[in-house]
């Protein structure tokens, strides 16, 4: 079975969509009825990590680089 | 394009699509599993739940958020039918990206494709989706069950590994553990970025955008599990629109 063109078309937006909001949901602090706060921590941690994906392209380093930039930042703040 | 890598062949994607590759491909995502394999145990422990228990929820379920739900949900007494529908639309994402991880099984047996569909999980879609930009569009039973199978396993044993130790750490956030899954997600996101070749990268920044905003001023309205669905529904139809407007 196959889909029509434009239900494809719209599938192949999900993958960059769903991971941006994986991601992005988790840099936000929610206050229902309200504007949400920015997760500072998060939101610190991300660019080291962001930096490593740049950098190396390897999943392996880029998880450690955001594991311990989170527990660094979380020492110092 | 040159590639640096500190680890050898891991992290890096290549053609091949045999059971062996799909583990070595997936073995950078399984730190991921681990942190909040571990902190799920912990807090499903805390929660009063015993080893078994919190095994069978990791095998049975298999779903991170779902699973934290149901312990925090369980724990309180909730109705079984708030439970069910809560984890219904905490997961319903699952139903877009296994309809697209279907397109690509389409000549293989309806029990295989329930088998992919079933342990189906949004870093396994991440990965099969970046490994099908380096295959010419192409994945296969053998390396996605392979992929499925060693997140599987590995969320079942950090779960049980994480009861035990329930007993010994307080604090799992404290080691940073939390964040490997998001790490995860933002080298997955940049892995995407770079290599997708039916969008392109200028599309693909603007997506990210619209999903920041969207997400927003989402989050006004709407609990953040529930956004991420929605976010998504309605960006990629904004997607489609701005690509056959602008590109």
């Amino acid at each position: 079975m196959s889909l029509p063109q434009i239900v494809v078309e719209y599938l192949s937006f999900v993958p960059v969509v769903i991971m941006s909001a994986l991601w992005i949901s988790n840099l936000f602090i929610q206050h229902l009825g309200h504007l949400p706060s920015v997760n500072w921590n998060n939101l610190l941690a991300s660019i080291p990590t962001v930096l490593a994906a740049i950098l190396t392209k390897n999943l392996l380093v880029i998880v450690l680089v955001g594991v311990f930039s989170l527990a660094f930042i979380q020492i110092i703040f | 394009m040159v590639r640096y890598n500190l680890l050898g062949s891991e992290g890096n994607m290549n053609s091949e699509l045999t059971f062996k590759q799909g583990l070595k491909d997936t073995m950078p995502t399984v730190f991921g599993y681990i942190g909040i394999g571990i902190a799920f145990g912990m807090i499903g422990h805390s929660e009063g739940f015993s080893v078994w228990v919190i095994l069978l929820l990791s095998l049975i379920v298999y779903a991170g958020s779902a699973q934290f739900i149901m312990v925090s949900m369980l724990a309180t007494h909730s109705p079984i039918m708030s439970i069910v529908l809560s984890i219904f639309l905490v997961n319903s994402r699952i139903i877009l990206m296994s309809m697209t991880t279907a397109s690509y099984f389409k000549n293989e047996s309806l029990l295989k494709n329930i088998l992919l569909g079933t342990l189906l999980t949004d870093e396994s879609f991440a990965l099969g989706m970046n490994k099908q930009n380096y295959t010419e569009g192409k994945l296969n039973f053998s390396w996605f069950n392979a992929s499925n199978l060693l997140a599987y396993l590995v969320w079942a044993l950090a779960s049980a590994i994480g009861a035990l130790l329930g007993n010994l750490l307080a604090n799992p956030e404290k080691l940073g553990l939390g964040f490997a899954v998001i790490a995860m997600f933002i080298g997955l996101l940049y892995l995407q970025l770079i290599s997708d070749k039916t969008l392109g990268l200028m599309l693909q920044l603007v997506m990210v955008g619209i999903t920041l905003v969207l997400f927003y001023f989402g989050l006004i309205f709407l609990p953040s599990n529930l956004l991420v669905l929605f976010v998504t529904l309605i960006a990629c139809a904004l997607g489609v629109g701005v690509k056959r407007v602008f590109f």
